[in-house]
């Protein structure tokens, strides 16, 4: 019994190297954490040349949905042709260091380049300075080939509708910026979502129904598939549902005629 | 878990403790506040680093500690302090010499609150109702552990003995992430603690 007293500590202590410290639930403790992931698989995918056929993957709302996510994953890995995954939003529940950490270990088993946006989980307490960090700015865009990728922070919900989110004037920018023949557009959460900050919702319609490049938008959020590209003629608009309804969306672009499948793993 | 169901907890622990405190101190105190021990802990999810100081009930078996922790800053926290109030249980001793002994297990549960513009206890006014089922500011922790301990034969200093221990703890936010889903189990929501406790001559002695 006393020999099992001295060998309990120092078996756990064995067991010790296997957990780490944690000086608070909700710390941003960068050593911890991967940098720029967005960055990265960015550069990943603009050393693939693009062709004139787009295939993506939208996934969304994997929060806390850890086995679902993970076979999503594994279906994702069977699909040969994707030239891009882009998570809509949420892949947190509490916008804790740890969840970001353990999705983060999921999503990494993708192969193709995943880019990932900010949904209004992700941003709770320090969330934001979680995700600034670990994935980049919560608005940004890029070019590649004719396309042109606008990903926008529309989580009003969380700055109080202040009337800075999303960022109007930044938008507009970049939707008339750009050469580029085709543009998608991005967003946590989208325009006909009630969260949407309504003082916003009709300038922000019409300021993206302006441009006829708009050849695919897509948000997340409600955790149910909705497709709002009847109110949007030429432009595949849809809603994302959660890793829980085990389905994402694949999306094919050919030219400016888009065609959409909703696969189910 | 809302706010509510901590200060329940809150206020039937510091009565549990107050009843204690009034009723369950072995030795003949000449002020019951003086504390019975203290301790300087490296993580926990309470600080960096924290101090405490804590008092003993019921022949050892039971101790309350209040914890003063601190985190830079830069670990995502404008208000670089946060208080803890934990509860120990320490059913069993064991003599392994005559200076040395161990307390193979310990458990209990802690309390820990921060504060900061982006930490609040109640939903903010722009969202509705429930909109999110928890608050950030409280966090409710579970541990188990064990302690080494060391009698000071030293009577010059101003404590009997000093005990190192090791914490294995984890919160209500981790244990409601691995509940619907095989992915996540113990070794993922579990963190580690370690730290040292010096008990003052005022207080009970360990062992005889």
């Amino acid at each position: 019994m006393k020999r099992l007293s001295i060998v309990t500590p120092i078996f756990l202590l064995g067991w010790l190297t296997a957990c780490d410290f944690e000086y608070h639930v909700n710390e941003v403790h960068k050593s911890m954490l991967p940098a720029n992931l967005n960055g990265n698989n960015l550069l990943r995918l603009q050393q693939q040349k693009a062709s004139d056929t787009l295939t993506l993957a939208f996934i969304g709302d994997t929060q806390g949905f850890y086995d679902d996510t993970r076979d999503m994953v594994g279906h994702l890995n069977t699909q040969p042709d994707l030239d891009l995954i882009i998570h809509l939003g949420d892949i947190t529940n509490f916008g804790i260091q740890e969840e970001y950490l353990w999705m983060n270990d999921i999503l990494s088993k993708l192969k193709a380049p995943l880019l990932v946006i900010a949904g209004n989980h992700d941003l709770l307490a320090n969330g934001e300075l979680i995700y600034d960090y670990m994935y980049g700015p919560t608005s940004f865009t890029f070019s590649w080939g004719k396309n042109r990728f606008i990903m926008v922070n529309t989580n009003s919900i969380e700055y109080g509708f202040d009337g800075s989110v999303p960022d109007m004037e930044w938008l507009t920018d970049q939707l008339a910026d750009t050469l580029a023949q085709r543009i998608i557009l991005c967003m946590h959460i989208g325009p006909y979502d009630e969260d949407f900050d309504p003082a916003m919702r009709d300038t922000f319609l019409s300021v993206i129904n302006q441009f006829p490049q708009l050849a695919i938008v897509a948000n997340a959020h409600r955790h149910y598939f909705q497709d709002f590209s009847s109110l949007h003629p030429n432009t595949c608009f849809l809603q994302n549902a959660c890793a829980n309804t085990r389905e994402y969306l694949k999306i094919t672009l050919t030219g400016q005629h888009c065609t959409y499948e909703r696969v189910v793993f | 878990m809302n706010a509510l169901y901590f200060k329940y907890i809150l206020i039937i622990t510091l009565c549990f403790d107050f009843n204690a405190h009034l009723f369950s101190r072995d030795h003949a105190s000449f002020n019951s506040l003086v504390p019975d021990h203290s301790r300087v802990q490296y993580a926990g999810s309470m600080g960096m680093v924290s101090l405490s100081i804590g008092y003993q009930y019921w022949q050892h078996r039971l101790e309350m500690d209040l914890i003063l922790g601190y985190i830079p800053k830069q670990y995502g926290f404008d208000i670089p302090f946060m208080f803890t109030l934990k509860q120990s249980i320490i059913p069993i001793k064991w003599k392994l010499s005559n200076a040395i002994y161990v307390q193979p297990l310990t458990f209990g549960f802690y309390i820990n609150r921060v504060h900061g513009n982006r930490f609040y206890m109640q939903l903010p006014s722009q969202y509705p109702d429930g909109y999110y089922w928890w608050q950030n500011e409280v966090r409710f922790h579970v541990f188990i552990g064990f302690r080494l301990g060391k009698l000071e034969l030293n009577q010059a200093m101003p404590f009997h003995s000093v005990e190192w221990f090791g914490e294995f703890h984890t919160n209500d936010l981790y244990i409601c992430s691995s509940l619907n889903n095989s992915r996540l189990g113990l070794k993922d929501i579990m963190k580690f603690t370690t730290g040292l406790k010096f008990n003052f001559r005022s207080a009970y002695k360990p062992i005889h």
